[in-house]
């Protein structure tokens, strides 16, 4: 396993693409939300995946150190969202993508929060800390870039002035 | 319209490198065909029966004369010479090599255009009113509110791996000629004390499980239209069903849960992004509505100028051409111009290079440069000088472009079908064809009225054949091609799913089906009574018993 992790907290988006890999497991896999549910003394980190009912986690963000979100098909989407509810909801710490996404998804998954990442192979690592490092353009506010383009957008006539 | 910034013009250029990166990744076996397939789709490439198609947004069905010759050039450099208008307001081409598409893109950057989600399961071209800004009847211009949802649905970080293609259209006219009903979202727009705000409908639809959308919300601050927007479509993210691709709909979800627990489950959601920065500001508003601000009409008289009127009276070609395609315009002195793609022979929404350009040159001598597309699959000239319309008429004649038949049963809706797209269970194009050719009689067409004849060649219904008045599905039995044919289905704020007639036919029997049907009509109906009414007043056992009486 090859992962990259932000080595920012959330709160700074600025810094929000620096990626650092690390070929040993930063830590043993995180309990899933049922065993975590059942748990008397809530571990600090909890796996979720697609369709689990994860409510249960609000009241808890701020002791919950690492969430980690499973894709079991690349294309199955709902990960995405659990991410960025989970952020508006006002959750800090680390937010791991796990499973089957590709590194073509790097972009949408940190724009959605996440800020950390575990890939199969080291080249993937590779094009994804590639990839994150790259500026872009885009419309909508996000998790590294909260204001949507409408609000940050100067228009070329003001600037002309 | 609307032009691009430095800001949109990046977004789209950085979206055709990244493509560029992909299929050479995809060619080089990088990438594999599982993982390429969801990103070309998200740009509008789909692998088809011959070739690959790539379909082209036109945002809302606006496109300028400089777009439109650009994609008459791409279609003699790329491909065979035409280009086909979809239901989606979107162009297609259907002879595209895969190794060329991103060059293709870059070509359609360069004049501000591009195939960003036009396909794949993600939030689709946001169409409207064809007639926007210059039909009566409208509350306000609804085209700076597409705008601005164009640029919060192109892509999306959230939104790009939905359980099932989004579809959103939007109205803000007492006749809804966006069909909002039958969209996974419908948002009409209105004028109130407090400003502008939204109806939302969720769950409309056709294909498989055709159903008419619910009222979700009403009177929706349009502020808040993207937030709201947002809440809705993670609900269905979250919840749309992906075990199962004909059952993913936002529709199927709706009516699973139920609209109420559906729109409690948004409600939680919309909690989280209500008084955010998702917030329109007032002045995004007014700069994207600076765009769409009235062209530099002459002041004219209403009446028509007596030469107008001479030459009305002496050519009854031209007559009925403008009678049957052109409609009274809000400024005084000039008319809406629609062109129709239905020639005869030709597939529904087709149109060679050469028709292509001609109607630039003609949108940049008559209507102040710009075109718009419909889901009619016909094109609209919006802003053309009542004293300029037989000049215009004599032009479009010469291209073969003024087939004077819009809203007649020849102006009919017709997907590609079994001859191009890999979907179809069976060809539709030619059962078109046939039809028009049974019926070129155009002085019985025009008796007929207004009849709205819509065709899909499979369930997917991307020929809209359940809100036809008369609708043809085609449907694969054992191997040969069949034709299902419904009576009185509407679009609209009437919008209804038409009923089966019965046993589905063979393709050679289409022309005397269609025939039988025309028949009960004519014979039943009462003074001016159109098609339509003619059957909620007899119901559908008439036409039943004329179309199954001979075949038995």
């Amino acid at each position: 396993m090859q992962h990259l992790t932000s080595t920012e907290t959330h709160t700074d988006p600025y810094q929000f693409s620096v990626f650092t890999p690390s070929t040993t497991e930063p830590h043993a896999a995180a309990p899933g939300l049922r065993d975590w549910i059942d748990a008397d003394i809530k571990p600090s980190r909890v796996t979720i995946a697609p369709g689990e009912d994860f409510a249960v986690l609000f009241d808890q963000l701020h002791k919950l150190q690492a969430i980690e979100i499973q894709f079991p098909v690349f294309t199955d989407g709902r990960g995405f969202s659990t991410a960025r509810e989970l952020r508006e909801r006002g959750y800090t710490g680390t937010l791991q993508a796990t499973g089957a996404f590709i590194t073509d998804q790097i972009e949408y998954l940190s724009r959605c929060g996440f800020n950390a990442f575990e890939f199969q192979s080291a080249s993937h690592a590779k094009v994804a800390q590639v990839r994150l490092a790259q500026a872009r353009e885009v419309y909508q506010g996000d998790a590294r870039q909260p204001l949507p383009l409408f609000r940050r957008r100067i228009s070329q006539t003001r600037e002309t002035l | 319209m609307y032009q691009y910034d430095h800001y949109d013009q990046a977004i789209v250029d950085q979206r055709v490198a990244q493509f560029k990166d992909q299929t050479q990744r995809f060619l080089r076996g990088e990438l594999s065909a599982d993982e390429y397939q969801p990103l070309r789709l998200q740009n509008g490439l789909y692998i088809q029966r011959h070739a690959p198609m790539l379909r082209i947004a036109v945002p809302y069905g606006m496109i300028s004369s400089d777009q439109l010759r650009a994609v008459a050039e791409i279609t003699r450099k790329y491909d065979r010479g035409y280009a086909h208008i979809s239901t989606r307001q979107n162009i297609q081409i259907n002879w595209p090599e895969l190794e060329r598409v991103p060059d293709i893109l870059a070509d359609l950057s360069r004049v501000q255009m591009h195939a960003i989600q036009t396909s794949g399961n993600c939030i689709r071209n946001i169409t409207t009113d064809q007639f926007a800004g210059v039909i009566d009847g409208e509350q306000l211009d609804p085209r700076p509110y597409c705008e601005i949802l164009r640029q919060w649905s192109t892509l999306h970080p959230e939104f790009a791996f939905l359980p099932r293609k989004f579809k959103i259209a939007i109205s803000s006219n007492t006749t809804d000629r966006a069909a909002i009903l039958a969209h996974d979202v419908g948002i009409e727009l209105k004028r109130a004390s407090k400003g502008v705000v939204a109806d939302i409908y969720v769950g409309g639809g056709l294909g498989r499980t055709p159903i008419i959308g619910s009222l979700l919300k009403a009177n929706l601050p349009a502020e808040d239209l993207i937030g709201y927007l947002e809440a809705v479509i993670r609900v269905y993210n979250q919840f749309g069903r992906r075990d199962n691709k004909y059952k993913a709909r936002i529709k199927i979800l709706a009516k699973a849960m139920g609209i109420e627990a559906f729109g409690a489950k948004v409600d939680v959601q919309w909690a989280l992004k209500k008084q955010s920065d998702l917030q329109i500001t007032e002045s995004e508003v007014e700069r994207v509505s600076a765009y769409f601000s009235a062209p530099d009409y002459q002041n004219f008289d209403a009446e028509l100028p007596s030469n107008l009127q001479s030459r009305l009276s002496e050519n009854r070609l031209f007559a009925r051409w403008f009678e049957k395609n052109t409609l009274t315009h809000r400024q005084p002195g000039y008319r809406i111009v629609n062109v129709a793609l239905k020639s005869a022979g030709i597939a529904p929404g087709d149109i060679t290079h050469t028709q292509l350009d001609a109607l630039a040159q003609l949108a940049d001598r008559f209507s102040f440069g710009e075109l718009r597309t419909t889901h009619q699959q016909n094109i609209v000239l919006a802003d053309v000088a009542q004293n300029q319309l037989y000049e215009l008429w004599l032009a479009l004649q010469m291209h073969e472009l003024a087939a004077p038949v819009i809203g007649t049963l020849h102006d009919m809706i017709c997907c590609p079908g079994g001859d191009f797209c890999s979907l179809a269970n069976a060809k539709s194009i030619p059962i078109a064809q046939a039809i028009q050719a049974r019926f070129d009689d155009l002085d019985y067409v025009y008796d007929l009225g207004p009849i709205e004849l819509n065709i899909s060649g499979c369930m997917n219904a991307c020929g809209h054949h359940h809100i036809g008045h008369i609708g043809i599905l085609g449907v694969d039995k054992k191997g040969r091609e069949f034709y299902q044919v419904a009576l009185g289905g509407r679009q609209g704020r009437e919008a209804s799913i038409g009923k089966i007639l019965g046993p589905s036919f063979g393709a050679e029997d289409m022309p005397d089906v269609i025939a039988k049907i025309l028949d009960v009509y004519v014979s039943q109906r009462l003074d001016e009574e159109t098609f339509i009414h003619t059957y909620d007043r007899i119901g559908i056992d008439p036409f039943k018993e004329a179309v199954y009486a001979t075949s038995h």
